[in-house]
């Protein structure tokens, strides 16, 4: 299968070849196809970008996740308070009972 | 005088019981996940200005193919100009004149329209990249945030950290170096499993 450019390649080279030769309808057809295909071949040189259509990066699990951990480090802050209460309350209780506890 | 020794040694028998029972996390985990969360913020950083010089680069090459399509199409009317000179030269009724005239008019009509849709292509084509990049940006912001929220939890005081921490403050030790500890008695625990594993 020949690609645009090779077919290009082509068509110029038969064109110089034509050259000498006096102008006629066919040689004028000739000339005005390949203008069209290096018009062509200007324009799908940006073809390659259309392909990146085809690539995503998934990333709705994560948005999914995310307010779970929200949740766990919510849940974690309230521990910490309550073990922070509990641990302070247990102090008083030791002093209170006459044991020396620091801090 | 002995008593407070003994409840002393107590709480730290206490302190080390909990500190090798609850889920304190090493420091290398903690520190190795603030590292990944700035490498993240900087690769973030770096990525919207490498899609900044390529959108840059993708807009300079669509004004050199819109030059070069335009130059191109000058050329075929020229040629389509040409080619109707001849003909009029040659022409022997104001009909047929008229006729070249009509043709020309239409090769050049036609000609300039086909330059529309290969210049929409182009155009498409770069929105399709500059789209595909903020679709990009917009991933990676998830993933960041993602990697700050786990951050954010690995290196959150956990109830039971808090637990020891207190119990740390009472003997005047510091958690931090208890968590250091810790990791050194995991660490050589693991060396004697090895060479335990490794010993016939």
């Amino acid at each position: 299968m020949m690609t645009i450019d090779e077919l290009l390649t082509q068509l110029s080279d038969l064109s110089l070849k034509l050259e000498l030769t006096p102008d006629d309808a066919t040689k004028f057809d000739l000339q005005i196809l390949i203008l069209q295909l290096r018009r062509q071949v200007a324009a799908q040189a940006f073809d390659p970008l259309s392909t990146l259509a085809n690539s995503s990066v998934e990333v709705e699990q994560l948005k999914l996740l995310m307010p779970q951990v929200d949740q766990a480090i919510l849940t974690e802050q309230n521990r910490v308070m309550l073990v922070a209460r509990i641990v302070s309350l247990a102090k008083i209780a030791l002093r209170a009972a006459g044991v020396t506890v620091a801090g | 005088m002995y008593q407070t020794c003994r409840r002393t040694r107590l709480l730290l028998l206490l302190c080390t019981a909990a500190v090798l029972t609850g889920c304190v996390t090493p420091v290398a985990v903690r520190s190795m996940s603030a590292q990944l969360v700035r490498t993240q913020l900087a690769y973030s950083l770096s990525l919207r200005a490498y899609f900044a010089a390529v959108e840059k680069f993708a807009d300079a090459q669509v004004n050199i193919a819109d030059y070069r399509i335009d130059e191109i199409t000058a050329q075929m009317n020229r040629e389509f100009g040409k080619r109707a000179g001849s003909g009029l030269g040659q022409a022997a009724t104001p009909e047929e004149r008229q006729r070249i005239i009509d043709q020309l008019v239409k090769d050049v009509a036609g000609n300039t329209s086909a330059d529309l849709p290969l210049k929409r292509k182009i155009t498409d084509a770069v929105a399709s990249l500059k789209q595909r990049d903020r679709e990009l940006e917009a991933a990676y912001l998830v993933i960041l945030t993602a990697s700050q929220k786990l951050d954010e939890y690995i290196r959150l005081k956990k109830a039971d950290e808090t637990a020891i921490l207190d119990l740390t403050r009472a003997v005047g030790l510091n958690s931090e170096k208890i968590t250091a500890i810790v990791d050194e008695i995991a660490t050589i625990s693991q060396d004697l499993a090895l060479s335990m594993t490794k010993t016939p």
